[in-house]
């Protein structure tokens, strides 16, 4: 029996859904990138662009990416010391705020 | 259910909810739509930065020099937007040993 929630079971269909999210996120990265370069390399609005320019964005989007692999790296650690804090007991002004 | 059914056909796309054609308009839809988002967020960030780099202070009209300056700095703004599409896409290529999905940018000419 067919039905609507049939469409969304069909496995190429959750393979091509899944390929346009990957797609989503990568043009929303894209677009947070070029804002946030455009201010970084201070982008002139001339006829043409400088070649120290558009080599500024390009190192911006590495080191952007690089920064990130790193935190993501140092993650775990960062988690387990949390973990640790959250062991001892909690000021009582925790509880007035929490309570 | 048959409610369920019939609200997929009544939308005139056809014979039920599983045929190709079906799932290819579903999917068609979707990438419309998420290009038109795309379109919309472009649009908003450059217009507000164009804005700030051009227009220092608004007045009475728009003077020539600042609709020139404008009209430059989409162009700068589409070419930084195809920097970063490009330098990204060759970054995730590299990282994923060339595979994984999706990461095929879409640039602007």
């Amino acid at each position: 029996m067919s039905s609507a929630s049939s469409v969304l079971r069909d496995p190429t269909m959750q393979r091509q859904l899944l390929a346009m999210k990957q797609q989503q996120e990568f043009q929303a990265n894209v677009a947070k990138f070029t804002e946030h370069c455009w201010d970084r390399c201070d982008v002139k609005a001339t006829a043409k662009m400088e070649a120290k320019t558009s080599r500024c964005i390009a190192n911006c989007v590495e080191r952007y990416l690089d920064a990130s692999s790193r935190l993501s790296a140092d993650l775990p650690n960062l988690l387990s010391r949390m973990a640790d804090s959250r062991q001892q007991a909690p000021p009582s002004s925790a509880k007035t705020i929490w309570g | 259910s048959p409610a369920s059914m019939d609200s997929l056909s009544s939308s005139g796309v056809g014979d039920g909810g599983g045929s190709d054609s079906d799932k290819r308009q579903i999917l068609e839809q979707l990438q419309q739509q998420t290009a038109l988002n795309l379109i919309q967020s472009l649009v908003n960030t450059s217009t507000e930065k164009c804005f700030e780099k051009c227009v220092p202070s608004p007045g009475g009209e728009l003077a020539t020099s600042e609709q020139k300056c404008v009209s430059m700095c989409l162009d700068r703004y589409v070419e930084t937007w195809n920097i970063v599409s490009k330098v990204y896409g060759s970054r995730i290529a590299r990282e994923s040993g060339g595979g994984g999905g999706g990461s095929s940018g879409i640039s602007f000419q």
